[in-house]
């Protein structure tokens, strides 16, 4: 081939390899065109193995009957030497040449069986590293006819960004099959940009709200209610901005009905543009369990208020020297059971105010306390329990802490927090309890010189029904749920609590406040 | 004179054990175990102070004090609603009560019968002064 028309081949077989996404059919032309260029017979096209890079596999062929499929790169002499030094090979008389011996027997049959007396190994690489090769083969030897390889080695070029393109579309078609199936499972997924727009969503979602078709409609037009619109549109916004995966339960309306769904929010940044992706499970069946489950523990803890009320009121009335007198028995009798009765109605009250917690009806009566003055009742009204192991209540720290809240739940975080450490605490020591203020803060704590909570237990101190394995088994009375509920009960005042323990060096609680504004119109 | 209290409560029991202290503490009792048994007591009878449970059926406590209100003899009898409902906004709409004009209210979990009857006297004292 001349020059020119060399030159035009390679131009032409350039613009179709990188054209084309079709690995196949690249390479296919690639070869077909590279033997026409070198007047080669034969050729063919390797390419490492991506799963097993120690193998090179046959990509493409070009007149070869059989050829081998895969080779293990270290046994073969030639392809290890291209592959690390990324330069062509070029052997012309094959027949004596001394790198002859390099070849594999095999090879060196093939050769003499087609007539082969020349060839040349082409490396292809893409960013410096070496993704395949070509080999080209030629009967007779040409003299005079020298192949460019410069011109070559430029074709090569397109060729491996060609195989790479090739590749990255391919494993994105791959990845999008994967995406699909996830997307298609059993929760609904809706995909939207910044302005709130569905992108896209899956069967399940479409199936919720009984829709054929969501794309472009805002997400917000199916949450009933402007409230629960406000709600969103502020959760969604909050994410955009922060990047979070937040996650909360939201009515939706469908076309028949209302669905309670639970809703997670990843936020992804693709390049060039801010998604959000929406998860919905479907919650109305849990809902629905809950709120019977919640109708239930009201319904039973109420009705058990009224028989307790008559218990612990006529063990009361028996007391009363009016009846008749009692002999010691008797007198012990009754107190134990007086004092069983009132347990059975704190739990009562626990169970009912966890109940309210759960179905958001705790309601605080606002008023300016002082802190101080709630745990000293508190202090007063534990006194018999603490004198009973020995322990002295120091208070220290500011006189007075105003903040604005519930006398009675305040007092029913206090006296948890020090029943607990009164509980915990070894005989004949001090319950320590703090007043700080601070960046507008007020914070209460009461330290013990107990055992300690260890790590693990701690995490689960705020839950339902936690309970510490103490070596003090006596005091393992009580339901756990009282911390649960000074949790909320803070929670509920926009208070912080938390806790520090070590082994055998004791408990602290701590609680905080935010102090009450405006103390002018206090006192 | 002993000082008559009328107890309108549907719950036999909790009737029995308000009834036994009250009368202990001296106090002539009253009792109704419906609204509408209330309001016939009511008609021969003018007590000196009304204790109230709001959730009887039939009639509630509310709406028995709507009627009380309309009946010149006892409508400006003190009244101490008694309930079993939590302080909770959903649970004792509070506003209604008092615009109705009652004294005060007790939770029968939380105020055990002694409060009650200390209720009651600090309630006929301030009256009595009046």
């Amino acid at each position: 081939m001349n020059n020119q028309k060399e030159l035009r081949e390679l131009l032409k077989t350039a613009r179709i390899i990188c054209s084309s996404l079709d690995l196949n059919k690249t390479l296919e032309i690639a070869i077909k065109s590279l033997c026409k260029i070198t007047g080669c017979q034969y050729g063919s096209i390797y390419l490492i193995d991506e799963q097993d890079p120690e193998f090179m596999v046959l990509a493409t062929s070009c007149n070869f009957k059989k050829p081998t499929l895969r080779y293990q790169i270290k046994d073969l002499y030639f392809a290890s030497k291209i592959f690390k030094t990324k330069k062509p090979i070029e052997i012309t008389n094959l027949s004596v040449s001394k790198l002859r011996d390099k070849f594999t027997a095999e090879s060196k049959h093939f050769f003499k069986e087609l007539g082969i007396n020349y060839f040349i190994y082409l490396p292809i690489v893409r960013d410096k590293r070496s993704i395949g090769l070509v080999n080209l083969y030629r009967k007779e030897n040409m003299p005079g006819k020298k192949i460019d390889l410069d011109n070559i080695m430029l074709l090569i070029e397109q060729l491996a960004i060609a195989i790479e393109n090739a590749k990255t579309h391919r494993d994105l078609k791959n990845e999008k099959i994967r995406w699909k199936t996830l997307f298609e499972e059993n929760r609904g997924i809706a995909i939207i940009d910044r302005n709130h727009k569905i992108i896209d969503a899956n069967k399940t979602f479409k199936n919720f709200l009984d829709e054929k078709d969501v794309t472009n409609r805002k997400i917000i037009d199916f949450i009933p209610g402007d409230e629960e619109k406000i709600q969103f549109t502020k959760e969604l916004d909050r994410n955009f901005s922060e990047k979070r995966t937040i996650g909360f339960e939201l009515p939706i309306e469908t076309k028949h009905s209302i669905v309670w769904v639970r809703i997670r929010v990843r936020y992804i940044d693709l390049d060039g543009s801010k998604v959000a992706v929406l998860t919905f499970k479907d919650y109305t069946e849990q809902k629905e369990l809950e709120s019977g489950k919640n109708e239930f523990v009201y319904i039973v803890s109420h009705e058990l208020r009224s028989p307790l009320t008559a218990m612990i009121g006529f063990l009361g009335l028996l007391k009363r020297d009016e009846i008749g007198p009692l002999n010691e028995k008797q007198k012990f009798f009754l107190k134990r059971a007086s004092e069983s009765t009132m347990r059975m109605i704190n739990l009562v009250e626990n169970i009912l105010d966890v109940n309210r917690i759960d179905t958001g009806r705790i309601n605080l009566n606002l008023s300016p306390i002082d802190l101080r003055i709630v745990f000293d009742q508190v202090k007063r009204d534990l006194k018999q329990s603490s004198n009973a192991k020995n322990l002295e209540i120091k208070t220290r720290g500011v006189k007075s802490i105003y903040i604005m809240g519930d006398k009675d739940r305040m007092y029913q975080i206090f006296y948890n927090l020090l029943d607990n450490a009164i509980k915990y605490s070894l005989p004949n020591g001090i319950i320590e309890a703090e007043f700080k203020t601070g960046d507008g803060k007020g914070i209460v704590s009461v330290s013990d010189n107990g055992a300690g909570i260890p790590p693990v237990e701690q995490k689960k101190l705020f839950t339902k029904f936690a309970k510490i394995n103490s070596t003090l088994e006596i005091f393992s009375s009580g339901t756990g749920l009282g911390l649960y509920i000074v949790k909320n009960l803070v929670l509920a005042h926009n208070g912080r609590i938390w806790l520090q323990s070590r082994k055998n060096k004791g408990t602290s609680f701590f609680v905080e406040f935010p102090i009450a504004k405006q103390l002018s119109l206090i006192k | 004179m002993k000082k008559k209290i009328l107890l309108v409560e549907d719950d036999l029991i909790l009737v029995d054990l308000y009834e036994a202290t009250l009368e202990m503490e001296g106090f002539q009792v009253l009792k109704a175990t419906s609204g509408k048994e209330g309001l016939k007591i009511l008609k021969k009878d003018t007590p000196d102070l009304i204790l109230l449970d709001i959730l009887m059926p039939e009639m509630n406590g509310f709406e028995f004090l709507k009627e009380l209100k309309k009946i010149k003899t006892v409508k400006n009898v003190p009244v101490l609603l008694l309930t079993n409902l939590g302080e909770s906004k959903l649970d004792i709409n509070r506003e209604l009560a008092f615009a109705l004009g009652i004294e005060g209210y007790l939770i029968k979990s939380k105020n055990p019968p002694e409060q009650v009857v200390s209720r009651i006297k600090n309630v006929l004292e301030t009256v009595g002064s009046l």
